[in-house]
């Protein structure tokens, strides 16, 4: 087992993509943790949600993230799991299983340090962050693993957002995107200590002199005083909607072909957010744009496929019911029982036909829509 | 192009402008032959109220989307065919009062039935005790005063055209500015200069928003001010402030909700995108709204045409005018994402520095951008520059404030503790 936050390493020999990605699930100084508890818990406990989006992310990453333009380098990966020893995560493509580090303030910027170290100024990096978030005034924080453990600081193991922007702008990667997946509720005590946290690295605004500034777009998953959703032991709400997203649902075409755009990624996680436990949900999480720079993220070899969700405009169940897709009258997609209450599906982009059979018999009022970005909402009613 | 789109927003009546504006995505997603082209039709425009705005288009099948400042997106499906012309009218706001129409439509208060539902939610909450602390009639007050990053200097009250109307829990008060600009009682371009703030105290904490103004509209009137105060939003973020200004509000109304996305868009946005450049220019005329340009403009990149066209004039923006500490701040960032030497980033530092001494921004993400600006050097020598204990002090007392600031405001609105400042002494 190699012990080290670089799960996937490929020197790309030109620009290329890192990507840092952090999981804080288990908190051991909040509630039900396994260490000394901290006073300064604000009512925070454990999760399951953040190391299950890491993950997540990382194999999507390691065996999709195919672009051309920067292909993918490296990838980076800190969880903190329950347990006694370093959470292990196995390369999808190599098989070589790793001992990542546990997310303490000190590994978690040893590893993002180790990141920057193979990075140069064409190169981008994609950092994502899921844990535990508290805002105060203009300012958020995200509370890394050892959050409590010093009674003297006890805010002293969390990201201080602006500190940790200020001191990314300082560093090589020309393009930074950003997303933290965190609830962003206010606190008293956070909010008397603006300068608490930590920015993890040291800015030096010498080392990008002659350089343009990074161009830097960063995402929170949720607004301010509101809270981020996950399913216990599952990929977040926002998880899911940048993986939809990266996938081809925040693609543009232009004269130099398909991208995904960070500005596309920005409006495709709004549309998914709400989307993300279906769209008969009710959930209400919009994500917050804390910094906007629009810049292709990721080169697409041919044009993408795109999401389609379906629902009954009377409310009514899918689930059962036999949906058909036709692109120029051939049959493209056949769903013979649909399983939850909307269907949901990945097409390729341009005109098609959609047939719905309810599990009853019943037919439903047959739609022509063309698939494109974002994604397809259809309402279908019954005949 | 051969067919066209006339875009409409169905907005309540509102007794001083033509509408809010809006920006309308749109998007070709077939061409006749139901078949997604090489090149798709894309643009963005701001739309405003029931004037009609025509957009030229190919025929083919197109997405709509209108993206309100208060976070709504609402979507129409429509297919053009060569030489139609197709009305696009997105649905209706519904306003809970008429003279809520402006607030409803720059994002600040929920449309009818939300905004009756959030109130009864409200007023079930701990049996109705909550219902003790809505104030049917808010003691807010215009005051003016000498702001610091330190506090408030000679406070007194503001004697402004106002008039005010309520309902059982909501107030909104409109005012217009006098003429500042020629303030002669602090003469010293680096210090703050007398402004107007409103203020609402509750029992929790005194809401104290700074007033941007004079400012002209684009007609050249002086334009109205609303100031909102909404005992039942959460977190004492219940003081919003928004100036009536047409197409233009678009830009502000995205601003505060962090829309940088749509805030952009406007400058793309043919007519309005010329507007939007030629208000940077005519600082003279409200320098302002300049400066709510100019953040919205710092979102594209360095080298990029809609950035290079204006920011040599931001230098113009920091000297002119002393009475906007956003003009400095705005000065630095630029300078900062173009330094080529260590010189500009003493520059640029100097510049945050003119803008700290001239007090707490106009504008939010004025805010943001000082306290982003100042933590870049937190850990450099260059900070040095300023000498240690005087960089050391303005980024203490910029977090500070920053932390009092709602990020979720276009203008500035502190969360000060209760009794603060003592307005009635």
């Amino acid at each position: 087992m190699v012990e080290t936050s670089i799960v996937h390493d490929i020197p790309a020999g030109g620009p290329a993509t890192h990507v840092f990605l952090v999981g804080i699930s288990d908190y051991p100084h909040l509630d039900k943790g396994s260490g000394t508890p901290t006073a300064w818990n604000f009512g925070l406990g454990q999760l399951s949600s953040p190391t299950a989006s890491a993950r997540r992310l990382a194999e999507w990453f390691i065996n999709e993230f195919d672009c051309p333009r920067k292909p993918l380098a490296t990838v980076s990966l800190v969880l903190s799991e329950p347990g006694a020893g370093a959470a292990q995560f196995t390369n999808p493509k190599t098989a070589t299983t790793y001992a990542v580090p546990r997310g303490t303030k000190i590994q978690t910027r040893n590893a993002l340090i180790a990141t920057l170290g193979k990075s140069g100024p064409d190169d981008q990096l994609i950092f994502y962050f899921a844990g535990h978030g508290l805002s105060a005034g203009l300012n958020d924080f995200y509370l890394l693993r050892d959050f409590g453990e010093d009674p003297n600081g006890p805010l002293d193991a969390m990201i201080n957002y602006v500190q940790l922007m200020a001191s990314m702008k300082a560093q090589l990667p020309s393009q930074q995107f950003f997303v933290f997946d965190g609830c962003r509720e206010t606190v008293e005590q956070v909010e008397a200590n603006p300068n608490g946290g930590s920015s993890l690295l040291t800015a030096d605004p010498q080392v990008r002199l002659g350089l343009q500034a990074p161009l830097q777009c960063s995402l929170k998953s949720t607004e301010r005083d509101a809270l981020a959703y996950g399913k216990k032991g599952a990929p977040s709400v926002c998880a899911h909607a940048f993986e939809r997203a990266q996938r081809g649902a925040a693609g543009k075409r232009s004269t130099s072909g398909w991208n995904i755009t960070s500005a596309r990624i920005c409006e495709a996680m709004a549309d998914f957010q709400t989307l993300g436990f279906g769209p008969n949900a009710k959930i209400q999480q919009a994500p917050d744009l804390s910094a906007y720079k629009d810049f292709a993220v990721r080169s697409l070899p041919g044009p993408p496929q795109v999401p389609v969700f379906m629902r009954r405009k009377d409310g009514g169940s899918l689930q059962g019911a036999a949906v058909t897709c036709r692109s120029k009258g051939a049959v493209v997609h056949s769903e013979p029982s649909v399983k939850e209450i909307y269907w949901e599906g990945a097409l390729s982009i341009g005109e098609h036909d959609f047939e719905v059979v309810l599990a009853g018999g019943d037919h439903c009022q047959p739609v022509t829509d063309a698939v494109s970005p974002t994604h397809l909402p259809i309402d279908v009613e019954v005949a | 192009m051969s067919a066209v789109f006339e875009l409409q927003i169905d907005q309540p009546y509102t007794r001083t402008t033509n509408g809010h504006g809006t920006v309308v995505t749109v998007r070709q997603v077939a061409d006749e032959l139901g078949i997604y082209p090489d090149a798709p039709f894309e643009t963005a425009i701001v739309a405003e109220g029931f004037r009609g705005t025509d957009v030229a288009v190919p025929a083919g099948r197109y997405r709509l989307e209108a993206r309100f400042p208060d976070g709504r997106v609402v979507r129409e499906n429509r297919v053009v065919e060569t030489d139609g012309r197709e009305l696009v009218r997105f649905g209706s706001l519904q306003s809970p009062h008429e003279w809520l129409a402006w607030q409803s439509l720059s994002g600040n208060v929920p449309q009818l039935h939300e905004y009756a539902l959030r109130r009864e939610t409200f007023l079930r909450r701990d049996n109705g005790l909550w219902q003790q602390k809505l104030t049917p009639k808010a003691p807010l007050e215009f005051l003016s005063v000498i702001a610091t990053m330190r506090g408030l200097d000679r406070i007194r009250p503001a004697d402004l055209p106002v008039d005010s109307v309520f309902d059982e829990h909501v107030g909104l008060w409109r005012t217009t500015l006098p003429d500042f600009l020629n303030d002669e009682a602090n003469p010293d371009p680096r210090r703050p200069r007398r402004r107007i703030a409103a203020v609402v105290s509750t029992s929790e904490a005194t809401l104290f928003a700074f007033i941007p103004g004079p400012w002209t509209t684009a007609d050249g009137e002086n334009a109205d001010i609303e100031v909102l105060y909404d005992p039942t939003l959460p977190n004492e973020r219940g003081l919003r402030v928004s100036v009536v200004d047409g197409e233009r509000s678009a830009l502000l109304s995205y601003l505060g909700s962090s829309r940088m996305f749509e805030a952009s868009i406007t400058f793309d946005s043919g007519r309005y995108g010329d507007q939007i450049v030629q208000l940077i220019q005519d600082k003279r005329q409200n320098p302002f709204a300049a400066a709510a340009a100019a953040y919205a403009g710092l979102t594209f990149a360095v080298g990029d045409d809609r950035r290079e066209r204006w920011s040599p004039w931001l230098e113009n923006l920091m000297n002119w005018f002393p009475e906007l500490p956003d003009g400095a701040i705005l000065f630095a960032r630029d300078r900062l994402d173009r330094a080529k030497s260590t010189e500009d980033l003493i520059i640029a530092l100097k510049a945050l520095r003119t803008g700290f001494m001239r007090g707490p921004p106009a504008f939010s993400a004025g805010i943001r951008h000082l306290l982003d600006g100042l933590a870049y050097f937190q850990s450099s020598k260059m900070r040095f520059a300023l000498g240690q204990r005087e960089f050391d002090e303005m980024y203490r007392e910029v977090s500070a404030l920053a932390g009092l600031a709602d990020p979720a405001q276009t203008f500035t609105v502190l969360k000060l503790r209760a009794g603060f400042p003592n307005v009635r002494t």
